[in-house]
């Protein structure tokens, strides 16, 4: 089942001499369930790529339909509710609030949309992100890594629809990466998520299910991979 | 507390809606009561005038010396002492109390005016209300009503309800969001099941028919037995047999070690162990296999003592049934290279050999229990159950499986990759 979709998708920063075209017309599809996974070089379009198709920047032209739902005829008060509820986050920067502790900023999600905290999940992602001792501890007492993992956590918090990552693992040793790699996975087998991520770990791309290449703002291998 | 209550509630529409019109309503009534009351009062305050000029000009005309007294009085505000000395002297006309006393018609009729308006008003202020609360109950039950259309669907197994709903804050469209949610949930779930019910049904049809095989030829070894051969045949017929009859058993060993290993029956021993001995101790075990293909192992590892946290018989099973596999397809007299490279996060073993490799197409299944069972074309007496079982010991390790094939009679290699404890 198609979970998202692109239709003649661009965007270009600047205007005139300094005009960069980010990404040209882009058209893909992706079906739910799957691990599609974005690579190319720094500067490709592949970060424009991932804010498009979550709503977090406005395309130049084209359109990004996510369940029929096209994006742009959101306004951005709805866009802020819908992506609050069907989206999760996992950026490079952590971005975690400095003055709550590593498990308030876990359940922020679950809290602005007034939900109750499904309190047996949250102590499950802490445990297996090996967070347990570190759930009272402010971002600042943290390790980068621990951060990062916070991050993760508070992105599946509130088990959303499709996860977009921006290299996700790209602070994490080999081994843990590999670890929230599979976290990231169950978690999307479990929950019918559907995950969307960059990287520069050829690595970390031959766990996804599908492979989309960008150069230059053009994304090129959309087709299936085969392991 | 009473604000994070509060604050939950305003989110709702409804209850924004419900006391935006409440307070609207209210000012609007208090405005159009004001300027009601003002305008009655306004006619009783004339009336009331007109009367005292009237007095005055009474008194004027007869008494015009005391125009210069009274005329302030009417004029200026009326001090405490002027008012009680007024009183005093009215007294003896039995005029005690000022305002009940007076049973002026015009009175009368203002309270009346006053009476009837404000009914009237009320009237109309309460219907104002109660079509507004009408209207926003509707709002909230066309919701509920819209929740059990969707249930009623979900009871009859038709899971593609649409969140038509708009994102909002607000208790009811998450009520419908997290209802949509579950009905997308369920819907995986019973996908998965029947998934799940398609692979069992699989697995019982690859394992009747691995069994089918051995048992039908040890059976007609038997028959051919029960029809009186010389001695020498028959023996020769049981050791058939009996190959057959290890082969079920062999078969049915595996199967107990997959289910074992996969329900949890069985669990890892891991102790902190020299692999290089794990792999030379798998490598010694085959030793007979290989001389009898004329084969050569060549096992290279980067340092004398790699420790790792394993189960040294379990994982050399895995191992084994690799090695095993590159043996079986391999021709005679080729070379197969065992290679550990040791880093401090992960080791990484590897078995390559020379034999007649994996399709493309093969590659993503090879894995799968009974694979190449099931698409066996003259390959040996392979089960397939073997590679799967190694990839299943692997990832109880914590570790991961891969295999690399350049295509057909070039040889593949499968690389088992182990990470160190934290």
């Amino acid at each position: 089942m198609e979970i998202l979709r692109t239709v003649n998708l661009t965007k270009t920063y600047g205007k005139g001499i300094t005009e960069v075209e980010a990404l040209k017309e882009t058209n893909i599809s992706i079906q739910k369930g799957m691990f599609v996974a974005i690579v190319g070089a720094s500067g490709s379009g592949k970060s424009t790529l991932l804010h498009l198709l979550g709503g977090l920047e406005n395309p130049s032209s084209g359109e990004v339909i996510i369940e029929g739902q096209s994006l742009s005829q959101l306004s951005e008060h709805h866009l802020s509710i819908y992506r609050r509820r069907k989206f999760g986050f996992i950026f490079q920067q952590f971005n975690l609030i400095p003055v709550l502790t590593a498990e308030e900023n876990i359940v922020l999600p679950i809290l602005l949309d007034n939900k109750v905290v499904d309190k047996e999940y949250i102590n499950e992602l802490i445990q297996f992100l090996g967070l347990s001792d570190r759930r009272h501890h402010l971002p600042n007492a943290l390790s980068g890594g621990q951060q990062q993992r916070v991050a993760i956590a508070r992105a599946l918090a509130n088990k959303p629809s499709i996860i977009f990552a921006d290299e996700p693992t790209g602070n994490l040793d080999s081994k843990v990466s590999l670890e929230v790699l599979d976290l990231l996975r169950q978690s999307i087998k479990k929950f019918n998520q559907t995950l969307i991520m960059i990287t520069h770990d050829v690595e970390v791309s031959k766990f996804a299910d599908r492979i989309i290449t960008i150069q230059d703002g053009l994304a090129l291998q959309v087709g299936e991979v085969q392991q | 507390m009473c604000t994070v209550l509060i604050h939950s509630l305003v989110r709702n529409r409804e209850i924004r809606l419900l006391s935006v019109s409440i307070v609207t309503i209210t000012v609007f009534f208090a405005f159009i009561v004001s300027i009601y009351t003002s305008s009655v009062i306004r006619g009783v305050h004339s009336e009331w005038e007109a009367r005292n000029v009237a007095i005055l000009g009474v008194v004027f005309e007869q008494h015009p010396e005391l125009e210069e007294t009274l005329m302030p009085l009417y004029t200026k505000n009326i001090s405490v002492e002027e008012m009680q000395d007024g009183r005093e002297s009215v007294k003896k006309y039995g005029l005690t109390d000022p305002i009940s006393h007076i049973n002026k018609p015009f009175l009368e009729e203002a309270m009346l005016k006053i009476n009837i308006g404000l009914a009237i008003l009320i009237c109309f202020f309460l219907t104002i209300i109660l079509s507004v609360s009408i209207g926003i109950f509707h709002r909230v039950y066309s919701q509920i009503r819209a929740l059990s259309y969707k249930v009623e669907k979900i009871m009859r197994g038709d899971y593609n309800i649409s969140n038509m709903i708009k994102e909002e804050e607000g208790d009811f469209p998450l009520l419908h969001f997290q209802f949509h949610q579950m009905s997308q949930r369920l819907k995986n779930t019973i996908d998965l099941l029947g998934q799940e019910k398609i692979l069992l049904k699989n697995l019982i049809q690859d394992i009747s028919h691995q069994l089918k095989t051995p048992l039908s030829s040890s059976m007609m070894f038997h028959d051919l037995i029960i029809n009186e051969l010389s001695s020498l045949e028959e023996t020769d017929f049981l050791i058939k047999s009996r190959t057959q009859l290890e082969r079920i058993h062999w078969l049915i060993q595996e199967l107990l070690k997959f289910s074992k290993l996969e329900s949890g029956l069985v669990q890892l021993e891991k102790r902190v162990l020299n692999i290089n001995r794990t792999i030379l101790e798998v490598i010694s075990s085959l030793d007979y296999k290989i001389q009898a293909k004329g084969m050569k192992i060549h096992y290279e590892s980067r340092a004398e003592e790699v420790w790792i946290n394993h189960d040294e018989r379990w994982l050399g099973e895995a191992i084994k049934n690799i090695v095993n596999n590159a043996i079986d397809y391999s021709p005679s007299h080729s070379d197969i290279y065992i290679n550990l490279v040791c880093t401090s996060y992960y080791l990484s073993i590897s078995i390559k050999d020379q034999g007649m490799g994996i399709t493309k197409e093969e590659l993503p299944n090879i894995f799968d229990r009974f694979y190449q069972a099931r698409n066996n074309k003259a390959r040996g007496d392979g089960t397939g159950i073997g590679l799967s079982l190694s990839k299943l010991i692997v990832s109880m390790h914590g570790g991961r499986m891969e295999v690399e094939s350049v295509g057909l009679n070039k040889g593949s290699t499968f690389t088992i990759t182990l990470f160190h404890d934290r």
